[in-house]
């Protein structure tokens, strides 16, 4: 008879179990197979990789063996025949540093020991000064060093080769106060030039096709106090470091649409900053706290994105900012309700539309001139809407 | 009056403002002291480069000291005297043993003209053209000129 539960006895189940637990045994074993035999093939294969690699070496060399045979056949009566190349490197440097650096780049392909003394630094450093005008800081008055004289040679340094793009830095940019180019240069920004700019109080590269990220060395511009790097085509997140620049204050990074990631919390280390506007990037909420630190802030203009994990509230410590004249916040995908902090200020302008606010609107922002709410389905508005705001409640003004 | 030989044992006598134009052979005499008619002794100069020197250091002797160095104020390889010019006017092998005389010798105002000249019969040719007049010899593999290739982007090689 079988026990009164139904379905299969302990030693069914019992012997279910070691058949599976013996399956999985074998399973691993067979796993454990599989992971070492791929192991053997990637070593087998980085193996390969590198005797690839020195069979090019291998021919390279042969290569330039034949060459010189072939050459010293051909010419068998230039024997003693003072070459160009018998001059010593520094010579040949010399000579090579009268032609124009963008046209002496190219004879880097001359041949192997070309490219040697081109790409060197102090080859770049003895090219520069012959055809970029320096200037004795004593005697030249301040406003010549960031004349328009040296634009061009900055649009000139910021696409160059590592070697001249730092030598410029070192010769050209260390008394610089501002960098102000407008060129579409389809590159990333200088990396090399940055830690040169110390002394630099405006960085201002608008409309420049700049690519790549914001370098985390613009962390070292202790002296910046604007930094504009708006409408171009940089990518990835702002650099926590750019809460070092504690002298900033006007930050522009709008029209960027590769600019992504959360909005750092070291945006609130920025205590100098007046404006910020970061519109037109795919930077995602929520806005940091720490935002309340910035009681100089003027201006704050942000569209943020969604983010999937934390939605982003309309904090009340945006109250605290006592200098605040302009606060937009429209399609920022904002949640909750507005706190009535924001009616106790200098503000004179707040935009929050298309956003999910809900809720009653504070009275207390009948203090701001002028607000805009539309894009707002949920919000009600418990008193008459002065004419100057624009809301989606219109109607019920009279 | 001052003495020296050349590599060839070619004897010259030149005076002393034309000797002081190299600052080796300044030097030297500043060491030796006056009194010393030894010749001295240049092995790394043949005596018809030594010729040549000596007609470029006779023909500046009478030239100003040069101005200081005025650093905001650009010179460029296309100036040159005219009379430097024809000078120049000689056969490649010259020209390299004179730019090596020079450099030995520590004539920085020939130095600086043999280099100009040079760069003035380089600026502008294509790498293939510069190869051919000067024999140089392509010692890259295909790839790896290829790769230069690609480097070049900021020059827009031609």
């Amino acid at each position: 008879m079988s026990s009164p539960i139904a379905g299969p006895s302990i030693v069914d189940v019992f012997n279910l179990l070691q058949s599976t637990l013996t399956e999985l045994a074998s399973m691993k074993h067979t796993l454990a197979a599989l992971q070492t035999s791929n192991n053997v093939l990637h070593a087998s294969n980085e193996s390969l990789k590198a005797s690839n690699e020195s069979l090019k070496a291998t021919i390279a060399q042969n290569h330039r063996q034949v060459i010189q045979e072939l050459e010293k056949l051909r010419n068998p009566t230039k024997k003693h025949y003072t070459l160009l190349t018998s001059l010593p490197k520094e010579v040949m440097g010399v000579i090579m540093s009268w032609i124009h650096p963008q046209d002496v780049w190219r004879f880097r392909r001359l041949s192997q020991s070309f490219k040697q003394l081109l790409s060197s630094s102090g080859f770049a450093a003895l090219n520069l000064r012959r055809f970029v005008p320096s200037y004795d800081p004593l005697l030249v008055s301040a406003d010549f060093k960031d004349s328009e004289e040296f634009n061009g040679w900055d649009v000139v340094f910021i696409r160059a080769p590592s070697s001249y793009q730092s030598e410029y830095g070192r010769m050209y940019l260390t008394c610089r106060s501002t960098i102000k180019v407008h060129f579409k240069f389809n590159c990333p920004l200088p990396r090399l030039f940055i830690p040169h700019l110390k002394n630099l109080t405006a960085l201002e590269l608008v409309s420049c096709s700049l690519t790549g990220a914001i370098p985390y060395e613009i962390g070292i511009l202790l002296n910046l106090q604007t930094l504009n790097l708006s409408y171009n085509s940089l990518e990835g997140e702002i650099p926590s470091s750019i809460g070092n620049l504690v002298n900033l204050k006007y930050l522009f990074l709008f029209s960027n649409h590769g600019i992504c990631g959360v909005l750092p919390a070291e945006l609130g280390c920025l205590l100098s900053l007046k404006v910020l506007d970061i519109t037109g990037t795919s930077l995602m909420g929520p806005i940091p706290i720490e935002i309340d630190n910035l009681k100089n802030l003027i201006i704050l203009n942000l569209n943020l994105q969604k983010n999937p994990l934390r939605p982003t509230y309309l904090l009340p410590e945006l109250g605290k900012l006592s200098n605040l004249y302009f606060l937009h916040l429209a399609n920022c995908h904002l949640v909750g309700t507005i706190p009535k902090e924001l009616g106790n200020q200098n503000l004179r302008e707040l935009s929050l539309l298309d956003n999910n606010l809900v809720g009653q609107v504070p009275v207390e922002l009948l203090n701001i001139e002028e607000v805009s709410l539309k894009g707002n389905p949920d919000l009600t508005i418990p008193f008459q809407v002065p004419e100057s705001w624009s809301t989606d409640v219109e109607q019920q003004r009279f | 009056m001052v003495k020296i030989t050349s590599s060839d044992n070619q004897e010259f006598t030149i005076s002393k403002e034309i000797a002081n134009q190299s600052v080796l052979i300044k030097n030297m005499l500043e060491d030796v002291g006056e009194s010393d008619d030894q010749p001295i002794p240049l092995p790394n100069v043949s005596g018809a480069i030594l010729q040549k020197v000596i007609e470029y250091a006779t023909m500046h002797k009478d030239d100003p000291p040069p101005a200081p160095e005025d650093e905001t104020k650009l010179k460029t390889s296309e100036d040159i005297e005219e009379r430097d010019k024809e000078f120049m006017q000689l056969d490649q092998g010259t020209m390299f043993e004179i730019i090596l005389a020079a450099n030995y010798l520590d004539m920085k105002n020939l130095l600086d003209l043999g280099c100009k000249t040079v760069a003035n019969m380089i600026k502008g040719k294509s790498v293939e053209e510069v190869r051919k007049l000067f024999n140089i010899v392509n010692d890259f593999t295909p790839e790896e000129e290829e790769q230069i290739r690609k480097e070049n982007e900021w020059c827009e090689d031609r």
